[in-house]
């Protein structure tokens, strides 16, 4: 794992990777998008008790799911960074960070849209859904370091730490259906006993993650390549004037 | 389309603040990229003098 992660530590040969794959991931967000448009209004039946209002489901989810993914992927990026310095590791989190935020706030005002019609209100300050904008509270507290601090290094410091904190989050968003009352319904895909919807609404809902996915993916690569290159530069940059016994160089 | 259909306010509200959101933040990710790469073709001509940093 550790041989691997050095490997894939040089950040040339992470761009050349990043510069064949993210193609890929446009091509199968183009196809699973049209698939699972078609799937969610012409492919899938309206739901016995929701009526055709359950087709949000088909968006809402697969933002939820992602939104506390891209979390967990920012976490595990930012403790590599904090504890085995792997060079890459801040990259990613910084560059994952808008895209989990825009997620986020999806799930959120889908989740209203859908409440509105199922339980007569928007908001419900509920375990889920209060714990749902504690998340995105994190988002934009995250970015929000990256943008606070002109010190690169301390602010991925800074940054991975609430990054790291802000896992409890992810505990309490799993488990508040169970903990509390909630309106929100109980976990109905990643549950024991296997998913309780129909397997013509899981067709959709499988292929518009995977295209909610391959669009996460193309986004944090694209924002990991830029924010190497421009690292790269300004380091080079900043090497050059302290050389030639300059001003110091703003970054960020 | 969705003439037929039960809540379609909702429904269509959900899906345009889907799009909107997703596709104003490619816009935004592919402007950087572009900013990013006219940057270092300034920075390539100051530094190296036409070469190419990014790939190498």
């Amino acid at each position: 794992m550790s041989a691997f992660m050095h490997w894939f530590a040089n950040p040339a040969r992470f761009v050349r990777i990043a510069d064949a794959v993210t193609p890929w991931l446009w091509l199968t967000l183009a196809i699973s998008l049209c698939a699972g448009l078609y799937l969610a209004f012409f492919g899938s039946p309206p739901d016995y008790q929701q009526g055709d209002s359950v087709r949000i489901m088909y968006i809402h989810v697969p933002s939820a799911i992602l939104t506390t993914g891209i979390y967990g992927f920012m976490a595990a990026a930012s403790a590599a960074s904090l504890v085995w310095r792997y060079p890459l590791g801040s990259v990613a989190a910084k560059s994952a960070a808008p895209v989990g935020a825009a997620f986020c706030f999806i799930t959120l005002a889908t989740g209203a849209l859908w409440g509105r019609p199922m339980w007569g209100t928007w908001w419900e300050w509920d375990g889920r859904m209060t714990s749902v904008l504690v998340q995105f509270f994190l988002y934009l507290g995250y970015l929000a370091i990256w943008q606070a601090f002109s010190d690169q290094r301390r602010a991925a410091n800074a940054a991975g730490i609430l990054a790291l904190v802000g896992v409890i989050n992810l505990v309490i968003i799993r488990f508040s259906v169970e903990w509390w009352n909630t309106l929100h319904q109980p976990a109905s895909l990643l549950r024991r006993g296997g998913p309780s919807i129909d397997v013509s609404m899981q067709w959709p809902l499988a292929t518009m993650f995977i295209a909610a996915s391959a669009y996460a993916g193309a986004i944090i690569l694209t924002n990991m390549k830029s924010e190497l290159r421009m690292r790269r530069a300004q380091a080079q940059l900043q090497s050059m004037t302290q050389n030639a016994g300059g001003y110091r160089l703003e970054t960020g | 389309m969705l003439e037929g259909l039960s809540h379609a306010p909702f429904i269509t509200a959900s899906y345009v603040i889907f799009f909107i959101v997703l596709g104003g933040l490619a816009v935004v990710t592919f402007r950087r990229a572009r900013e990013t790469s006219k940057y270092l073709r300034q920075h390539d001509e100051t530094v190296h003098g036409g070469h190419d940093v990014a790939q190498s």
